[in-house]
């Protein structure tokens, strides 16, 4: 076997907590949070298991309220925000480029440690008590009431913050310096585009996190008035400031997946993407408006009726640049030669289950509307449509296409397609039946509910038992396939894109001479035409 | 089909509720639409261009730039259109301006207590009477609540150290629930009561029968004279103080040269916190009374200051203040 990055520097202890190869930390971020994803998936089961029942009676309500915050914390800041960067986005951003490695490889080594202390003080938190503030620390409940350890958790939030800083401005710098030859703007793939606004959001955004946490911690520890009006503050205040932050949070978890989407899309149907320039502006139209519209978490929280209506207009034209990609992925399909393997499911059912959780975005964004649903399990669905039913599809599509480059195996491919479905049924039944609770009128983050909605919530229950199980698949059988899969070849999927041109796993220094990029992305036309003819020539 | 009507169509108890699933229902349609549009397409492209297959793959002679053009205006249209029709209903539901009847609502963790003008008090029970536009006003003693009544599609949060409203017009008589919508600790879903609308007269009657309290403005003219209050507050006082007859719903200049609206939260705040704002004119000299009055006691005071009126009129208005300094300004023991 040819030597590659994970084996060239041995197997050692140091070799990998202290490597430098963007490759390597990738695979660390992935170990790392693939066990936070399990320890928020065991959270999410067992308030699932709760709400099988209308009373209260599997655990406290001081337990579900802990639950609820850990599955919101663990999930946002520990998974979805650094899932696609940072795996992904780690390992393919400098071979989409033909670069050696990031900018700053010490500075993307540090971010995981930065990450990991993060992590395991948030861990550290839930151990000794938990924090029962919900991942939103609305104040003045976290500052002044609640009776647990939010400073703790606060503090593990914060820190994690500066590794998504590192991470920005570690692929800010890559994207604009250290392009291969020739790779215009124009002929950067599209998963790379996405990471630069990604990218632009994390280094904006950030700061405005970690600014809002301190400020909390000053009042519930030095009581300074700054959130209770008790003590002079406002409470409004900091639902500005943190959805100021999390709003464009939400395009971190979502812009990374419409890029994977990008990529997987064209491969499968063996054509070029249909609107590339329209679809690389709207990522950034959409990292810049992001910004614009954090008002519309707030339209019943006393907010002017004037700032509502701004919000709620530019809400909307948020919603554009999406619709445009979705149409533009749509139409690449047709007149396409469409193959149905692993990752290409996982990315129509991204189409499917992010246009309904868009659609349903535009019912949180109309104003008389989202006075109803608002904080209603229709929030929870939508938003779940988003970010499980968007970007971890995504990512686990990502996961799929770009496994035999990333380890040099092959998954099982019926066992990766029968999990795919197995996902998309289990989430529909998970989540459609809470817009449906949500429009009923049953509010989230409740422990115990009236007994009219028993029913969909036990259909809710039984579709989260589906999804674990499909989840469950993927985690069986890719580690397996590490060690026990056939041997990928460079590229099985005949994809375009400097990644594929080098050996599966590539070599620690990834390309052997600079490559130089003479052709746009996508262009399968051009690719198959060769192959082809080389198919003719053989005999 | 009780089963259905029940758990997909919720109860309408306003006219606003049906203007709301109006809406929201044109949504719904103009959704499923697009969904099925997109879900056609692409399972006509995976079948008909499935890898292999005999379709006819000669490239399309279109313009591409006119096909995006489209698809960005098209939706960008639809959505204005959306935006529009939601804003107006949104204006339509916040008419703040003081409507027939008021009912104070004061949140804590985790219960809601309701004030009646009329002296009844009670808790998570709202009674409201059929027809009449309702003015809820709001506000919390410890963190955020929201106050959401599914029936009438209706939600506002609740703050702690501001009043805040809630206007709405029940046509339904009948009990419905409302909930805390807003994350409040350990009991937030037990936060929970029922709306009561009845017919005017059996709303009347409930006001009256059983009301052992004396109307929530003369409970605030007692507190006026025990704090003493009064004894800078009236006209002859050698204290300058503004007068506050006539007060609430004034435009009020402030000493940094900004105007403030005498609303509730302003009388709350230049009870509790009087250096926060200065009336222009006035030295602050207004002791904070922070210690000395809670937040329902301060919600009686605001509706004794609200009845303070110039001119006769009002049915809280057999309640003059006394003339200041006396004793007997109450008269119950």
């Amino acid at each position: 076997m040819n030597e590659s990055y994970l084996t060239e520097s041995g197997m050692g202890f140091r070799s990998w907590f202290l490597t430098r190869d963007h490759k390597r930390i990738a695979i660390l971020y992935l170990i790392s949070i693939t066990i936070f994803f399990l320890i928020g998936g065991v959270a999410a089961g067992l308030m699932r298991s709760e709400l099988a029942t209308p009373k209260g009676d599997l655990v406290t309500s001081d337990t579900y309220n802990r639950l609820f915050t850990l599955h919101g914390v663990v999930m946002v800041w520990f998974f979805l925000i650094p899932s696609i960067p940072n795996v992904l986005g780690n390992f393919l951003l400098p071979l989409m480029i033909g670069a050696k490695d990031l900018a700053f490889p010490r500075l993307n080594l540090a971010s995981w440690y930065v990450f990991m202390f993060g992590g395991i003080l948030t861990l550290w938190s839930i151990v000794i008590g938990g924090v029962d503030t919900g991942w939103t620390f609305y104040t003045p409940y976290s500052s002044t009431y609640a009776n647990s350890h939010v400073i703790l958790m606060a503090t593990g939030v914060f820190i994690s913050g500066f590794s998504s800083i590192f991470t920005g401005l570690n692929f800010i710098a890559t994207i604009h310096k250290m392009r291969a030859p020739g790779q215009t703007w124009f002929r950067l793939p599209l998963f790379v585009w996405s990471l630069y606004s990604t990218s632009i959001i994390l280094v904006l955004a950030t700061p405005v996190l970690a600014v809002t946490l301190v400020l909390v911690a000053l009042e519930r520890l030095g009581g300074v008035g700054i959130f209770d009006p008790a003590i002079g503050g406002d409470p409004l205040l900091f639902q500005h400031l943190f959805w100021f932050y999390s709003h464009p949070a939400v395009y971190i978890m979502i812009l990374p997946g419409f890029g994977v989407v990008s990529e997987i899309i064209p491969c499968f149907s063996r054509k070029r993407i249909f609107g590339y320039r329209f679809i690389a502006f709207a990522s950034v139209s959409i990292a810049v408006l992001g910004f614009l519209v954090w008002g519309h978490h707030m339209f019943v929280s006393s907010q002017s009726v004037f700032a509502g209506i701004v919000f709620s207009f530019l809400s909307f034209m948020v919603a554009i640049p999406s619709a445009i990609k979705v149409f533009n992925w749509t139409t690449t399909l047709y007149k396409g030669q469409i193959t149905l393997s692993t990752p290409m499911i996982y990315a129509l059912g991204f189409i499917g289950l992010f246009t309904i959780g868009g659609l349903t975005g535009l019912f949180l964004a109309t104003l008389a509307v989202d006075v109803h649903v608002h904080d209603t399990y229709f929030v929870v669905a939508h938003f779940h449509y988003i970010m499980v039913g968007g970007m971890v599809m995504a990512y686990l599509g990502g996961i799929h296409y770009w496994w035999p480059k990333i380890t040099g195996r092959m998954y099982p491919e019926k066992l990766g397609q029968l999990s795919a479905l197995i996902i998309f049924v289990g989430f529909n039944l998970t989540f459609f039946p809470q817009f449906l609770l949500g429009y009923l009128g049953m509010p989230r983050r409740y422990h115990a509910y009236p007994e009219q909605f028993q029913m969909l919530n036990i259909l809710s229950t039984a579709g989260a038992t589906i999804l674990a199980v499909g989840y469950l698949f993927p985690l069986y059988y890719l580690p397996r396939s590490f060690f026990r899969g056939p041997k990928a070849p460079q590229n099985p999927w005949r994809a375009t894109g400097l990644e594929w041109t080098i050996a599966s796993p590539p070599s620690s220094h990834n390309f052997e001479v600079v490559p130089t990029v003479d052709d746009e992305p996508y262009n399968y036309l051009k690719m198959d035409a060769v192959a082809s003819s080389e198919t003719e020539v053989t005999p | 089909m009780r089963f259905l009507t029940a758990s997909i169509l919720p109860v309408e108890a306003s006219e606003h509720a049906t203007r709301v699933d109006y809406l929201f229902y044109s949504l719904l349609a103009v959704s499923i639409g697009i969904v099925i549009l997109l879900t056609f397409l692409i399972t006509y492209c995976i079948i008909r261009y499935r890898a292999g297959s005999s379709a006819d793959r000669t490239p399309l002679k279109i313009d591409s730039r006119k096909l995006e053009i489209t698809w960005t205006i098209l939706p960008g249209l639809i959505f204005i259109g959306i935006f529009a029709w939601g804003a107006k209903l949104y204006i339509e539901g916040d008419q703040s301006a003081p409507r027939s009847d008021t009912v104070y609502i004061l949140a804590r963790q985790w219960m809601w207590e309701t004030r009646y003008p009329d002296g009844r008090r009670e808790h998570n029970r709202l009674h409201l009477p059929i027809g009449r536009p309702i003015q809820l006003l709001m506000t919390s003693e410890d963190v955020i609540h929201s106050l959401y009544l599914p029936s009438m599609r209706m939600k506002q949060d609740v703050l702690p150290g501001k009043y805040v409203s809630l206007s709405f017009t029940p046509d339904k008589v009948g009990t419905f629930p409302f909930y805390c919508a807003e994350y409040c600790g350990t009991k937030h879903s037990a936060m929970i009561g029922e709306v009561i609308v009845m017919a005017p007269q059996d709303y009347q009657k409930w006001l009256t029968e059983g009301n052992q309290n004396q109307s929530l403005a003369k409970q605030g003219g007692k507190l006026f004279a025990e704090m003493g209050c009064a004894g800078c507050h009236f006209p002859g006082s050698s204290v300058h103080a503004p007068l506050l007859e006539g007060i609430y719903g004034k435009n009020i200049p402030l000493d940094s040269g900004e105007f403030v609206t005498a609303d509730e939260t302003y009388i709350r705040d230049s009870i509790l916190l009087p250096l926060k704002q200065i009336a222009a004119g006035y030295e602050p000299l207004m002791p904070t009374y922070e210690s000395q009055l809670n937040e329902s006691q301060v919600m009686a005071l605001i509706e004794y200051i609200k009845s303070m009126k110039n001119d006769a009129g009002s049915s809280h208005l057999e309640l003059r203040p006394n003339p200041p300094g006396t004793k007997s300004a109450n008269p119950d023991p």
